[in-house]
């Protein structure tokens, strides 16, 4: 296979020698999976999994109207954030598709973080310095950041391992600081991708092999484990977090997507698709992705067709859907038309041109107990 | 369980193995093909008294992360399949050339297996598309 043209995160070296099968994404190699995904989600659902995520694009906003233009750019309000918090947020095109969807940190009032999904890193960079124009400065630091992702319900007690100045406990849900990790200055963020408590560690290029090496021999008296892309989409697909070029893409827009929670109409200055948002708001969307649970024999996978339970009508499209490794059973997202949308609607899945009955449930499908 | 590919056993380049007793055949998937797919979850098989075509599809694996097509390397009528790997489908991880096979064939063109391949070209084969 020519690799010629694919980038390698810093942890590139790890990965392989912990047997990490690489395969080509967003531009990278990066590892799918190391032992099984099965036991890698396992790992992260009931001990503590590490991740690399440098493959995900960091770009910064610089200046005195940082924030101000970081509210004209996504749909979630920065400015009301308080210094060291940061939002999940839609960044939308003037027809309301979305363009991404991003963490936004507010480092401070001057200063803006953004962690862009690794596919569409270039594109957003165009998109934000077009908007930006010359109100403040805009850099792509991406080359600079190893980003390490540690979660599950034990990544605060390895975190807390290898911080001298501070415990985690100081770190509530979405907020995040610069500390020292190993020596070295970084940001600690309490987020992440998988609905579990857990950590995204953003730290110079140079310290990325030193850390995650240390991230395992502090983790091991739990079990920690490395864990691939493969155990990340199941585990993000049991709490139905959406993954942009599956079940959000510019032809959808957040209130189909059910991220009207992410959408703030009355910011002080509009952002750019907010005159379309706001009639959708107004009118019930035509569709809507919603959780499903296959309940006859097979998997629904991206892209097979929805029909009403008998079968008459093509109601919509999986965008998602796998075995969930928790729950034992087939869950799907799906784009399904309006009448179809509440939960307990029976519908059924094209599965290899048989309809197989599915069910329309609520998100997410797992329900975790409530964590710090 | 670690890489091997049995002697006894006749292979496919769709990474399917056969198992030859009289005019019976037994299929299963290879090592190579559950270590390809991962965690296996789901499987799909024909009924028995149904036909199946040499080199056509016949049923479906499914992991966690995707889905692979079934190939027959034989024609013939399905006598026997395996209701214990549709039940718990991780038997073809664990034991993919004992209890994780899939189907039991009665060949209706026994000739076809001349054409199959023997484990060591499959193993060449397999390094091959590794590479």
């Amino acid at each position: 296979m020519s690799n010629t043209r694919l980038k390698r995160t810093p942890l590139y070296e790890q990965h392989v020698a912990a047997g990490g099968r690489m395969v080509p994404f967003a531009g990278f190699e990066m590892p799918v999976q190391y032992t099984s995904i099965r036991s890698e989600h396992q790992a992260v659902r009931e001990r503590v999994g590490i991740f690399d995520v440098s493959h995900m694009g960091e770009i910064e906003l610089l200046g005195d109207h940082a924030v101000a233009v970081a509210d004209t750019i996504f749909t979630n309000g920065i400015a009301r954030l308080a210094n060291g918090q940061a939002c999940y947020t839609c960044m939308c095109r003037p027809d309301g598709g979305i363009i991404d969807d991003l963490v936004v940190y507010k480092i401070t009032n001057n200063h803006v973080l953004i962690c862009a999904n690794a596919a569409n890193h270039q594109k957003d960079l165009a998109h934000i310095k077009s908007i930006a124009a010359n109100r403040c400065e805009v850099r792509d630091t991406s080359d600079e950041w190893v980003q390490i992702a540690v979660q599950g319900p034990c990544a605060a007690s390895v975190i807390d391992g290898l911080i001298a100045d501070f415990s985690t406990t100081a770190i509530k849900r979405f907020r995040f600081t610069h500390a020292q990790v190993c020596g070295t200055k970084g940001i600690v963020s309490r987020t992440g991708y998988t609905g579990e408590d857990g950590f995204e560690l953003y730290m110079p290029t140079s310290s990325g092999t030193v850390l995650w090496d240390a991230l395992l021999k502090t983790g091991a008296d739990v079990g920690i484990q490395p864990a691939g892309l493969g155990a990340r989409d199941s585990l993000r697909l049991e709490v139905a977090f959406p993954l942009y070029g599956n079940d959000i893409d510019e032809t959808t827009t957040p209130y189909e997507a059910g991220l009207g929670w992410v959408v703030q109409l009355n910011k002080p200055e509009p952002f750019v698709g907010q005159q379309v948002l706001e009639l959708e708001k107004q009118r019930t969307p035509q569709r809507r992705l919603v959780g499903i649970e296959v309940t006859g024999r097979g998997i629904a996978r991206a892209d097979y067709q929805v029909f009403s339970s008998d079968g008459r009508t093509a109601i919509g499209r999986v965008t998602s859907g796998t075995h969930s490794p928790s729950l034992g059973k087939a869950i799907a997202l799906a784009y399904v038309q309006a009448p179809y949308t509440t939960p307990g609607t029976d519908l059924a899945i094209s599965i290899r041109d048989q309809l197989v009955p599915a069910v329309v449930v609520p998100c997410p499908f797992l329900k975790k107990p409530a964590s710090s | 369980m670690e890489k091997h590919f049995p002697e006894d056993l006749k292979y496919t380049k769709d990474h399917e193995w056969c198992r030859v007793e009289g005019n019976i055949a037994t299929i299963g998937i290879t090592w190579h093909a559950q270590d390809q797919l991962g965690d296996i979850v789901y499987c799909e098989l024909p009924e028995v008294g149904e036909d199946v075509s040499g080199n056509r599809h016949f049923g479906v694996v499914e992991s966690v992360k995707t889905l692979s097509d079934l190939i027959s390397p034989v024609s013939g009528k399905v006598v026997e399949r395996n209701e214990a790997v549709i039940e718990a489908p991780e038997g073809l991880n664990e034991d993919m050339y004992g209890d994780g096979w899939l189907i039991k064939v009665e060949m209706s063109t026994p000739d076809e297996v001349n054409g199959l391949l023997d484990h060591s070209v499959y193993a060449k084969f397999t390094e091959e598309q590794s590479e």
